[in-house]
């Protein structure tokens, strides 16, 4: 499925995204490269001709025809190779048909080569096996689970690409399961032409059970480190939704916003009290902030509900409120009298009302205003600190693709060893 | 005797399992013969020419070019400059994007340099009259442009021998008249397997049969 | 130097420039490099009316390319009809204030602003890249690769393909063919899968083929294992001009962007 790269760019998820696919490409690439020798280039290339014109055929489906992709029986035959090979096909698709973006190619190379190599080493032997049955049954499984691993890779990244693909990645996931029925059975017929015409395109039986098992988990390796930095580098937590909030004068102020720093607006917020019954509800502005009026001392627990699953949580503690609300609840040291310095705004028209207590007015006003503006200042700070936490920093992004290069240079030095010796 | 520039010698070629191909084959090519080939579709004429620049090996006899023997990769990575082959089908030949190019990779591979390699691409392309064709896109040449152009391709490494396989097969009569007069016209000893009688009648001296593995004057 | 586009009626798809135009005068190099540059200036640019504008300069390169607008139309079908798929899909999925409803269930103005933006920037782009490559020959583009940096491998396993596409094409053409005048009508049963299977293998096998009497050939020139570049560029004047009037419409479209 080649996306293009307008679809991700909207977000800085969407872009860390493409930039950490095409990372990952670049390295499945340089592996691919270095293990084709100078001679097998003209191969690699009628194999990658072969299916540029192959991505040409439709394949009737229903009311609707499908063209081919067969990025299984790619790698198949073609193993890492699979990376450099898919490449130029999707450069030259993106050039001269315009499907799917420049920027993109990266993102779009490693959906389609990651799940073509996996294939090569979880089928290689069994096409080359002995019954042409179980040959068949490969193919099939080669090319239907090269199709869906591509399809999930490509939800994944709209799915860490924002909150608002998921809906289109699933659509996506599904419309390639009847696609991958269909690449199954044209993967194993394939397969069981080859083994009668020309069996040695398929790969040859592999060097020892040694050898081949460390170079399979070698590759499993591989892929899957690629897959897991893929997504942790664009933050796995992309949608996790947070709420914060904090006392300014006597309503309960907040603010609700997905990690990275992305406003919610239009998210209910439902406030609970400690046993669990619904004190109120209200909905955030298009920013994401919202007002609550508490009107009973006591721990609110606020719940913020996205919607598709996604809900944050935070408890505003009744130490915060102000005093002179409802049944109080235990008293802490901290709490100032009941019947002054209630937090009231110095400019609100209610504060001399609420002062007619005889205290020593003017010095409780005053204590008020400062702890208001305290508390104010200690309001923020802390929203600074949770928003920081939760952003995306480009250290993550730099240190995911430090992450691939160290495994690779790792694999290369184990793999030179083994030459040497 | 020694001055023959190719020499076979009984030499015996099967291809796997067991499909014998040559069953003792002995021929000599020396400095100005022409020699043509003629036999049946499959009687292994193209694996002949194939033992003589080292594609195949084999697998009994012996094969001595320009007075050496010649049996590792090796010993043939000498003779593949010196001795052009032309295959039948020039899509495998041309394998370069442009004429140029295609032309100038064999005196690339010999250690020219890009100025000398262009100045023999001029030069080769100029004598088959093929002046102007640099810049020219291989696949979309007709027929006869495609024949010429590997033509040019095998000339430019300045071979001593030339082994041509079908060089007018495929082409119609104008393309075909072109070639024979650039075969003509050329000093190189050559071996020329063809079915056309007219072509051999044209430049071959004399002509060999390959039947049953084995080569007969005719 | 001016030569005529050599991309003929190639694959199915008509000729997209059919004069010379001044483009093709222009380095392949710049081309190229104006086509990464352009896609990443309006990935970036998300205001809706930015990307309007870039639209409309898109489709006023490829008017300057001399490239005809109905077959750059007919080549943004696929780009459109994932577009529309978006349209659909993206204003399901956000916030649950709803803009308008049909039935149970509920489309966001958001969502739909979104999927704007998309389709825009998406149409914008295709047509910049139609504009800027479009009549660039895939042989020239391969040759731009090579000296833009990409890795020697890389870029004659890019040149070899494009060498072979037309010749597999080719072959494929006649297999099909073959196919159809013995009665084969594609359709959704198992004897379709095979067949199609069948040609695919001939397909790669003949390609197999080919490419080892490929080497062999090349072996027969002398090839040792390292491949020379035989292609020069040149950077003219007006290769300056272009990289300039490049330069100037991204820099504005960027500060529309963040005005």
């Amino acid at each position: 499925m080649h996306l293009h790269e307008a679809v991700l760019s909207n977000s800085h998820s969407g872009v860390a995204v493409l930039c950490a696919g095409a990372v990952a490409a670049a390295a499945g690439t340089a592996i691919g490269l270095r293990k084709m020798e100078h001679e097998q280039v003209p191969r690699v290339a009628l194999v990658t001709s072969a299916f540029f014109v192959v991505s040409l055929i439709h394949v009737p489906l229903g009311v609707t025809s499908v063209h081919l992709v067969l990025n299984g029986l790619v790698g198949l035959l073609l193993g890492w190779s699979a990376f450099p090979a898919l490449l130029v096909a999707l450069l030259l698709q993106a050039v001269l048909f315009g499907h799917g973006g420049l920027l993109a190619l990266g993102l779009n190379t490693l959906t389609m080569a990651a799940p073509a190599v996996v294939c090569h080493y979880l089928f290689r032997r069994a096409v080359v096996a002995r019954r042409a049955g179980l040959a068949s049954a490969a193919g099939f499984l080669a090319g239907a689970a090269a199709m869906l691993l591509g399809a999930l890779l490509t939800a994944s990244a709209l799915w860490i690409a924002g909150k608002e693909f998921e809906l289109l990645a699933k659509t996506v996931l599904g419309l390639h399961v009847a696609v991958a029925a269909v690449e199954g059975l044209i993967t194993a017929s394939v397969v069981s032409f080859l083994r009668k015409v020309r069996r040695d395109m398929l790969p040859a039986s592999a060097a020892g059970r040694p050898a081949h098992a460390r170079r399979s988990l070698q590759a499993l390796l591989f892929t899957g480190t690629l897959l897991a930095v893929f997504g942790q580098t664009t933050a796995a937590s992309a949608h996790k939704l947070f709420v914060f909030a904090a006392v300014r004068g006597d309503v309960i102020e907040g603010e609700v916003y997905y990690h990275g720093g992305d406003s919610a607006g239009n998210v209910k917020v439902s406030v609970f009290d400690p046993g669990g019954k619904l004190l109120g509800e209200t909905t955030t502005d298009p920013e994401g902030k919202f007002e609550f009026q508490p009107r009973l001392c006591c721990d609110h627990r606020l719940i913020a509900d996205a919607g598709l699953g996604h809900a944050a949580e935070y408890t505003v503690e009744a130490g915060e409120l102000p005093a002179a609300l409802g049944p109080p609840s235990a008293r802490t040291p901290g709490d100032s009298p009941p019947d002054s310095a209630q937090g009231a705004e110095p400019l609100s028209p209610a504060a001399p009302a609420r002062h007619a207590h005889g205290s020593p007015a003017l010095a409780n006003a005053d204590l008020a205003a400062q702890t208001e503006a305290l508390s104010r200042q200690i309001a923020a700070l802390r929203q600074d600190l949770d928003r920081w936490k939760a952003q995306l920093r480009l250290q993550d992004i730099l240190g995911g693709i430090g992450y691939i290069l160290g495994v690779m240079g790792l694999i290369f030095f184990l793999g030179g060893k083994r030459k040497r010796t | 005797m020694n001055d023959a520039l190719v020499l076979l010698d009984e030499v015996h070629f099967a291809y796997p399992p067991n499909r014998r191909v040559l069953a003792g084959c002995s021929l000599r090519l020396a400095r100005s013969d022409r020699i043509g080939l003629i036999g049946s579709n499959g009687s292994g004429k193209t694996t002949l020419l194939k033992s003589i620049v080292g594609l195949v090996r084999p697998t009994a006899g012996r094969v001595e070019v320009f007075g050496r023997p010649r049996m590792h990769e090796r010993d043939f990575q000498e003779v593949r400059g010196r001795v052009g082959l032309l295959f039948q089908d020039s899509d495998d030949q041309l394998f370069c994007p442009t004429v140029a190019e295609d032309v100038a990779f064999g005196p690339l591979n010999l250690g020219q340099t890009r100025e000398e390699a262009a100045g023999i691409v001029a030069q080769t392309l100029q004598s088959l009259g093929l002046k102007g064709y640099e810049d020219r896109i291989t696949y979309q040449l007709s027929g006869g442009e495609k024949r010429l152009v590997a033509l040019a391709a095998v000339l430019a490494m300045q071979p001593e021998v030339l082994l041509l396989d079908e060089p007018t097969s495929g082409l119609d009569d104008d393309a075909t008249e072109r070639v024979v007069n650039v075969l003509a016209g050329l000093p190189q000893a050559m071996l020329i397997v063809s079915h056309d009688r007219s072509l051999l009648q044209r430049t071959a001296a004399n002509c060999l049969r390959l039947s049953a593995g084995r080569l007969q004057q005719i | 130097m001016a030569t005529a586009p050599q991309q003929p009626p190639w694959l199915g798809l008509p000729p997209l420039a059919v004069r010379v135009a001044w483009m093709d005068t222009l380095d392949p190099r710049g081309r190229m490099a104006a086509a990464v540059l352009v896609s990443a200036a309006l990935a970036a640019a998300n205001q809706l009316l930015t990307l309007v504008i870039a639209l409309l300069t898109a489709a006023a390169a490829v008017r300057l390319a001399r490239m005809g607008l109905r077959t750059a139309f007919r080549r943004l079908i696929p780009v459109n009809l994932f577009g529309l798929v978006l349209l659909l899909v993206l204003p399901l999925s956000t916030a649950p204030a709803p803009w308008f409803s049909v039935g149970r269930v509920g489309y966001s103005r958001e969502g739909l602003l979104l999927a704007l933006v998309i389709a825009v920037k998406a149409n914008a782009i295709v047509l910049w890249i139609m504009a800027l490559l479009g009549s660039l020959d895939t042989v020239r583009l391969g040759h731009a690769l090579q000296h833009l940096g990409v890795p020697g491998k890389l870029a004659h396993l890019l040149l070899f393909t494009i060498r072979y596409l037309d010749v597999l094409h080719g072959e494929y053409l006649r297999l099909r063919a073959a196919m159809k005048l013995r009665g084969f009508r594609p359709g959704v049963n198992a004897h379709t899968y095979r067949t199609y299977g069948y040609l695919v293998g001939m397909l790669l096998v003949r390609s197999a083929d080919r490419s080892e009497r490929i080497v062999a050939a090349m072996k027969c020139r002398g090839f040792r294992g390292r491949f020379h570049v035989f292609h020069r560029f040149a950077f003219a004047p007006r290769d300056v001009w272009f990289a300039a009037g490049i330069f100037l419409i991204l820099v504005s479209l960027e500060l529309l962007e963040y005005s």
